[in-house]
């Protein structure tokens, strides 16, 4: 294989490892390690710096975590923050932890969100259910046919489970920003 | 398992120490990733190769610390990416010799004093 040959696919495996990256990104990343290559090539250091820059999926990696992460933290919308620990949540527990944490918070989040719309609708079933043996044996949402639970909140219910979605939604940001955090040091280069 | 501990210790003192070392040079003059690895050969200690080079300079300059330019060679060949630091980068770099000299001069002084 020549020199050319050699550096074209490996250009060509790096772009593809690079998918998920914003295209601008991805092909100046691109160019810039074609022109390197090229250049040693002309030093006749070609082998050397392949060696250097590992394989085209690993020189990805050090590219795509730290972006993917860095694009996350400045964009701070909760799609490309859940995104971004689900695309790096195979590779790193913080994400997983934060993917996990952050999802479960914002489920709770839309199912109140869902059932305060629901009691506008129908104010007799869907409320804040407490037991009246305990307390601590309550849930929000509609009750069931069987239950000898108590609706205690009332009109209060719309007002109540809307400040706790919103509440809920904040906390599933919070906690995705932080793992995001936590992970911009680790995904910079120089491992 | 002392030298993992070591390496990956050695790991942690570089991560700072290659982002100060990049922007001193391109301080001095601009330069392309191929131009900083060569002034950064000798100094082997700083850790930086040319797999760990560029994703920092990609760092940088999503940062604003640097701006990259494409620039023709001579002779031809494919363009070439030109760096150069911008005035927050100076700002950062400023900051960060000073904040490395005090580091510097105080560990010095703990590790090196004879007990």
């Amino acid at each position: 294989m020549t020199s050319d040959a050699r550096i074209d696919q490996y250009t060509r495996d790096l772009s593809r490892s690079l998918k998920g990256l914003p295209k601008g990104e991805r092909e100046d990343i691109v160019a810039e390690i074609a022109a390197h290559l090229e250049y040693r090539d002309g030093e006749g250091k070609l082998d050397i710096a392949l060696a250097d820059l590992g394989s085209a999926a690993h020189c990805a990696q050090s590219y795509r975590d730290a972006l993917l992460v860095e694009i996350a933290v400045m964009d701070q919308g909760p799609i490309i923050t859940l995104g971004t620990l689900a695309k790096l949540a195979t590779r790193r527990v913080t994400a997983l932890l934060g993917l996990l944490l952050a999802s479960f918070s914002t489920i709770i989040a839309i199912a109140l969100a869902f059932s305060a719309v629901a009691e506008l609708f129908d104010p007799q079933t869907v409320g804040l259910w407490v037991s009246p043996d305990n307390p601590l044996d309550f849930y929000f949402g509609k009750a069931g046919p069987n239950t000898n639970s108590e609706e205690i909140l009332g009109r209060w219910y719309v007002p109540v489970a809307s400040i706790c979605a919103v509440g809920f939604y904040l906390i599933s940001q919070k906690i995705g920003l932080f793992c995001l955090k936590l992970m911009l040091d680790r995904t910079r280069p120089l491992e | 398992m002392i030298s993992m501990k070591i390496d990956s210790w050695k790991s942690q003192l570089r991560k700072g120490a290659a982002e100060l070392a990049v922007l001193s040079l391109l301080d001095r003059e601009a330069c392309s990733g191929i131009g900083l690895l060569d002034q950064l050969t000798p100094y082997h200690h700083v850790g930086l190769s040319d797999g760990t080079l560029y994703p920092l300079l990609k760092r940088l300059e999503r940062d604003g610390r640097i701006k990259g330019e494409w620039e023709l060679r001579e002779g031809g060949g494919r363009p070439i990416k030109s760096y150069s630091i911008t005035d927050e980068g100076r700002s950062v770099a400023c900051a960060m010799r000073a904040a490395w000299h005090d580091f510097k001069t105080d560990i010095s002084d703990i590790v090196e004093t004879e007990t």
